[in-house]
């Protein structure tokens, strides 16, 4: 299986007879068109020129240096004897002529000799480059098929097996950083293994492989090469010590393409996971909410008739028939069925992810909407409304605020009979400002104290009627107050007893007013 | 049908809440007349013309805003509009456009009846053509030609500004004010949407004509609508 990457060594296939064979190939050829020439009377200038294109062919085709030199010194003295006059003789008179001749073609075998060998040597460059990019293109294609990040894992050390006649190892390493316990090292041949040990490394090459900017570095018994993706540490490639110093330069030039290969088609791998885990959220959350919203408007319009009709039939009875009683009852449950839907509305809202939208608003008005809210609800009880001299200005959602304030006053009424037992306090601490609820009760029991803002969460506190509910109205506080980016807390009073919960939200400094 | 009152048209596609309004209707004496949907309701607009409307903006045929277009262009009737959501902004328009006040769902009849009160009184005040001198409700008294303003007999000190405020909140008294008209009237409609002016406005008239500034008795604030001077 050569799919993988191999470099290829010395391209020198043809033995050097071979090449001694087209030598002489192209010298013969050479001269019989020289005697062509003579025939021809053509003149000998062009025959000298014939043997240089025979000296210059010979170490284009042959490579060979030495061949060019053993041409030149033929193609001159075959010149001198065939061709140059006086025919078929030596004139040893004039020794200089052919000596420069000579020269001359042995310079030009030379200069041909380098120029080609250069270009050879370029054109191999350039095929092995082709070769490798080919490869490295097929590497990049099974990475990206590849469907899980073990299967990235498994072509990238195959590669590396193949590529470089080595065997090499892996481990990984969780989110935090840390290693794994064990790993793999799959050797390379014919019976490729794939094993596990358990793995050991100092603290200063892990240190190094999260912080250092080298490809690499030397450990114990392996080079480690870590793989650095978007989010951090991913693994780290091990190559035993030994077969990495018997490496060439381009070789380990290969290693590096096939380790950054191996991080991209990670990171595009856990980019993309990602992204599908953030799409399936996104639309289970609107489908929910979409959900929700309608079944919310659905419950509203009987919920309208219900309310209308019981009260109606209140009005039509007198206030000591039975029937008046169940005529209120149905009103009442009604109305607790109302305030659960503002509720469950209450969380759609926070929980589709919509930001809120804060406005400037004067915090004691979002408090006696709320209020009066409640009093509607229950007459019966007097509600201390507790504000500071000054007005407090803090930009929040109105309704949202609203809403909070009415589920913690309800909360308060629920656990606690004395009518006039119930207060809202509105203060300013530093940057923030405060609002207390607070009731005269029996106060909260501390087992239940850091449950209290969970969802469904329902403590059934001695002194009262059981708030029935689905448990969500002080999980809803908690939500729209952390999304104001403010606290919230539930304690018991010091001064007297009952319970309190506090939440503050945070008041951005004024903004300069235009001509107020 | 009680000739006495006025005559409401309830264009509300829900029967069961048709049935149950316009039965508290006859019930105090008023004459009613039920739509099931827009074009319903311009057609029988247009035939017994009503007093007083009572619209539910979640029309399955057509578009509520629409209705209280074409009924606006030759027509003051006075218009409650009913949603199921609070702060609609479809509601907070109605009222820009035209309407008079609004209703959220589930609502009880006590308070559809507060409403079409406080729209009857209204539409006596306009027959008889006169705002009058003064106003009043329980112990808030104004003056609109001394521009004096008196509670429980005693003078109050008030701006020029926030005196236009309480003016225009007796003007609409009983009725709900958008916030969006409030800066309009007050500041202008080139101010732009600074509400922050507005509610300072009010948390400083409160201080001053309010017992407990945080349990207000005459000015309440309808959260994501505006203000309501209470008449009762």
């Amino acid at each position: 299986m050569d799919r993988y990457i191999r470099l290829s060594g010395p391209d020198d296939e043809n033995s050097y007879l071979y090449h001694v064979f087209v030598t002489l190939g192209i010298f013969g050829a050479t001269s019989l068109v020289a005697y062509g020439f003579s025939l021809r009377m053509i003149s000998a200038e062009a025959t000298i020129m014939l043997y240089l294109l025979c000296v210059f062919l010979v170490v284009w085709r042959t490579g060979r240096f030495e061949l060019g030199v053993l041409a030149s010194i033929g193609s001159t003295m075959v010149y001198y004897y065939f061709f140059a006059t006086p025919k078929f003789s030596y004139n040893m008179t004039e020794p200089p002529r052919y000596l420069v001749t000579m020269t001359v073609m042995i310079v030009v075998a030379l200069v041909t000799s380098i120029l080609t060998s250069r270009v050879r040597k370029e054109a191999q460059i350039a095929l092995e480059r082709g070769e490798l990019n080919e490869q490295l293109l097929h590497l990049n294609n099974d990475l990206a098929d590849a469907k899980s990040a073990e299967a990235i894992m498994g072509v990238a050390l195959t590669a590396i097996n193949e590529g470089l006649n080595c065997g090499v190892g892996y481990v990984a390493f969780d989110r935090n950083g840390t290693p794994r316990g064990n790993y793999v090292y799959q050797t390379a041949g014919p019976k490729a293994a794939l094993t596990q040990y358990p793995f050991h490394s100092t603290e200063g090459i892990l240190k190094w492989m999260m912080e250092g900017q080298k490809s690499f570095i030397r450990g114990d018994e392996f080079y480690e090469w870590p793989l650095r993706g978007h989010a951090g540490l991913v693994g780290a490639i091990r190559i035993r010590i030994g077969d990495q110093e018997r490496m060439e330069q381009a070789e380990i030039q290969l290693l590096h393409s096939i380790i950054d290969s191996t991080c991209l088609a990670l990171d595009r791998y856990r980019t993309a996971e990602l992204r599908i885990q953030a799409r399936e959220e996104a639309s289970e959350e609107r489908f929910r909410s979409t959900l929700l919203r309608s079944i919310s408007h659905d419950i509203r319009t009987p919920l309208t008739s219900i309310c209308g009709n019981a009260e109606m039939l209140m009005h039509a009875l007198d206030s000591e028939d039975l029937n008046y009683r169940m005529a209120k009852n149905i009103y009442d449950d009604a109305q607790n069925l109302s305030g659960m839907v503002e509720n469950v509305l209450g969380i759609t809202r926070l929980e589709s992810g919509v930001h809120i939208k804060k406005e400037v608003e004067a915090a004691e008005e979002v408090i006696g909407a709320a209020v009066k809210l409640t009093e509607v609800h229950h007459p019966e009880y007097d509600i201390k409304v507790i504000l500071p001299d000054e007005i407090l200005f803090v930009p929040m959602d109105a309704s949202l605020i609203q809403q909070a304030v009415t589920n913690l006053l309800e909360n308060a009424i629920h656990h606690t009979r004395k009518t006039d037992g119930v207060q809202v306090i509105l203060e300013k601490n530093g940057n923030n400002a405060v609002f207390r609820v607070r009731d005269q009760g029996k106060g909260i029991n501390p087992e239940h104290l850091p449950h209290l803002f969970e969802p469904f969460y329902q403590s059934n506190r001695g002194d009262t009627v059981v708030y029935r509910g689905f448990g969500l109205g002080l999980s809803i506080c908690d939500s729209i107050v952390r999304a104001h980016g403010g606290t919230i807390k539930a304690q018991n009073r010091k001064d007297t007893a009952g319970a309190e919960i506090v939440f503050t939200l945070p008041m951005e400094p004024m903004e300069e007013e235009n001509g107020r | 049908m009680a000739d006495s009152k006025e005559i409401i048209m309830v264009v509300e596609d829900d029967r069961q809440i048709q049935d149950f309004i316009a039965y508290s209707l006859m019930e105090e004496g008023y004459g009613v007349v039920s739509a099931y949907g827009v074009e319903d309701a311009m057609r029988k607009f247009r035939s017994k013309n009503p007093d007083i409307m009572v619209l539910d903006l979640g029309l399955p045929d057509g578009d509520g805003l629409d209705l209280i277009r074409r009924i606006r262009k030759n027509s003051a009737i006075p218009i409650i509009v009913v949603s199921a959501r609070h702060k609609e902004e479809d509601m907070i328009e109605a009222l820009d456009r035209g309407a008079e006040d609004y209703l959220t769902k589930p609502f009880s009849t006590s308070e559809l009846m507060a409403r079409i009160r406080v729209l009857r009184r209204h539409l006596i005040r306009e027959e008889r053509n006169r705002q009058g001198q003064e106003a009043s409700v329980r112990g808030l008294r104004i003056n609109f030609d001394t521009k004096e303003v008196f509670l429980d007999g005693e003078p109050v000190h008030i701006t020029p500004l926030e005196y236009q405020l309480l003016s225009l909140l007796f003007h609409n008294i009983g009725k709900v004010i958008t916030t969006r008209t409030l800066l309009d009237e007050l500041y202008g409609v080139s101010y732009g949407n600074n509400t922050q002016s507005l509610r300072a406005l009010m948390a400083g008239l409160r201080r001053k004509i309010e017992k407990v500034p945080g349990k207000p008795q005459y000015i309440v604030t309808e959260i994501g609508v505006g203000y309501r001077l209470l008449d009762e």
